[in-house]
């Protein structure tokens, strides 16, 4: 593979080290064409492939102090990113479970809801699905199915009663639900419509 | 499933041309591998090496000047809470209080009948060498503490203490150190060999290799410590802990370039648990037998032999110790009483039992310890001092 020039980076990241916020940027713009297309292909939802870049750069500048120490910037920046895709896919394979397992309820085989869906279009109804609840409830679905909390933890976390995140989970699935039936006899192939205008 | 087969589903998933049946097959196998470092060589190849021209400019605006504008509000952030940390130390107390039971008329507490116990004002910090030679770290001048092979045990102006490598041949055996900060002195300051920090707090120590060699870093502590770990990937970072007699308590702190904070008193009888706060990045808690834990910035682990508790905490609470304070909040009597015993060199009795008074706010640790007594006096604690000890008595 081949790496961006190794010294121009050791020369940004010293100076980023120090503090300088237009290296920085520099970086930032350097790598920005080549890991958003790469990230957007995993996640496939351009909100959420911007949120994990904007959480990589931050990171380093939060860690800027230690850059130094950082022999192959290129290499380095690689890896976090990786690893932050995985994670990503993860997720949504989480996701993907636990959403057939809500449309399974209905009576309804996957296939025959998202079996017509891109890898794109899955993961943006997917996204559009969780993100169709209220925030509080959105927060604790993702914490529990995402993240493979415990019902306990989440009720510690967000300072709320175990029952509380029982019930809000109960209502998130049935929201989902409700989404799945609407999309599935209404609005998928009016998306499918307008995906394809485009 | 082979490789091949995988590269060829991330390949068609990648450009959005994989069926259902496949995205459920790359899925199934992601949950089925979770060990990064495969994932990693294979996603890796999907990263362009060119980009096409015209490709850099206006397309990205909007996100870069996002997160130019989040780099300024952390920096604000930070430097407010630099100073409110500050302003907190000026005032000296910062205190609030309730008790149970309203205590009416004054409160008694009796002058210490010897010599006015302050806050430490040095740092009686040692440093054991791997041979067992003792370096006592105030009683030297800034300079050059020990040679060990090429590494430099130096003392910097500022009172840090730094290992630092020089030209020449490598430490062909590892060698462990141990610094250890006793009760009654100040935090100490020191660097690793590997540009990581460690901030100790009183009564705790750490052992350490002098110089890290092998894939891995590992360090072992005991007490309280602070740690801006640098990021490594190819050498992860370990904090252990050893088992003391009191109840097995071991663990391990897996760490990718982070702010965090262990503590792991053994004194603080009625915690049976090693606290790890992480303020930024990333850390695994793990212990032999039980399930390990990913925590997120802000959140705490509670580490048994049993398993891992994961609770949101308050930072400033956590970090108390190392920005110049006690911390009341959230703590049974006796953590606070455990945390004045580390700082003043002095034991805590209960001769009337353990006072049922809740405290909370904070107090400064520069304070002489007769001062910090009759701040704890007017929330209703009453006590006395007999030489070294300090006798509970309500």
């Amino acid at each position: 593979m081949k790496l961006a020039s190794t010294t121009d980076d050791n020369e940004l990241f010293l100076q980023i080290a120090e503090g300088n916020e237009r290296a920085f940027e520099a970086l930032f713009r350097k790598y920005l064409p080549r890991l958003r297309p790469f990230i957007t292909g995993f996640v496939k939802v351009e909100a959420v492939s911007d949120e994990i870049l904007q959480d990589i750069f931050l990171k380093i500048w939060a860690n800027r102090t230690q850059l130094t120490h950082v022999s192959n910037p290129c290499a380095w920046i690689y890896k976090i990113s990786t690893n932050l895709a995985i994670d990503h896919l993860r997720r949504q394979a989480a996701e993907y479970k636990a959403l057939k397992v809500v449309a399974g309820e209905e009576g309804r085989q996957a296939d025959d809801l998202f079996g017509h869906l891109t890898a794109r279009e899955l993961q943006q109804f997917i996204y559009d699905a969780v993100h169709s609840l209220p925030e509080q409830r959105r927060k604790i679905y993702i914490l529990v199915k995402e993240s493979g909390w415990s019902h306990r933890e989440v009720a510690d976390h967000l300072g709320i009663s175990v029952q509380t995140v029982k019930n809000q989970i109960v209502s998130a699935l049935k929201a989902i639900q409700t989404y799945i039936i609407q999309s599935g006899g209404v609005y998928i192939p009016l998306i499918l419509l307008i995906l394809k205008k485009i | 499933m082979n490789t091949e087969t995988i590269t060829q589903l991330l390949e068609r998933y990648f450009h959005d041309q994989a069926t259902l049946a496949e995205q459920e097959a790359l899925f199934k196998y992601l949950e089925e591998n979770p060990g990064n470092e495969q994932w990693e060589t294979l996603l890796l190849k999907f990263i362009p090496e060119a980009v096409e021209s015209g490709e850099r400019e206006e397309k990205y605006n909007f996100l870069v000047k996002s997160v130019l504008g989040k780099l300024k509000v952390r920096n604000s952030k930070r430097r407010w809470l630099a100073v409110a940390a500050s302003v907190i130390a000026l005032l000296g107390v910062g205190l609030y209080f309730y008790t149970n039971h309203k205590t009416a008329g004054p409160v008694a507490v009796a002058a210490p009948d010897s010599a006015p116990i302050t806050a430490p004002s040095a740092n009686r910090a040692t440093i054991t060498l791997a041979d067992g030679s003792v370096v006592y770290l105030d009683s030297v001048a800034n300079g050059q503490l020990a040679q060990l092979g090429n590494i430099q045990l130096v003392k910097l102006a500022n009172g840090q203490i730094a290992y630092r490598t020089a030209d020449g041949q490598i430490l062909k055996e590892p060698q462990n150190n141990t610094l250890t900060n006793p009760r009654g002195s100040r935090i100490i300051d020191m660097q690793l060999s590997d540009g990581s920090h460690v901030w100790l707090n009183a009564g705790s120590s750490i052992t350490y290799p002098v110089f890290f060699t092998g894939n891995e870093r590992t360090v072992t502590l005991e007490g309280e410590a602070y740690f801006e770990v640098t990021e490594d990937k190819s050498k992860p970072f370990y904090v252990r802990f050893s088992p003391t007699s009191k109840e097995e308590r071991a663990g391990t702190v897996e760490v990718l370039g982070t702010y965090f904070n262990v503590n792991a008193y053994s004194d603080e009888e009625n915690i049976k648990e090693i606290k790890v706060t992480l303020l930024e990045g990333s850390v695994r808690v793990s212990n032999p037998g039980i399930p390990s834990r990913i925590i997120n910035p802000g959140q705490q682990a509670g580490l048994t032999k049993n398993g891992i508790s994961v609770r949101q905490v308050d930072l400033n609470d956590i970090m108390s110790w190392k920005n110049g304070y006690f911390n009341l909040n959230d703590l049974a009597f006796t953590e606070i009483m455990n945390q004045l015993e580390r700082w003043y060199d002095i034991d805590a009795v209960y001769p009337a039992g353990v006072p049922n008074i809740g405290l909370f706010g904070k107090i400064g640790r520069d304070l002489s310890l007769a001062e910090t007594l009759t701040s704890l006096g007017d929330m209703g604690v009453r006590c006395r001092m007999e030489g070294k000890r300090l006798i509970i008595t309500k």
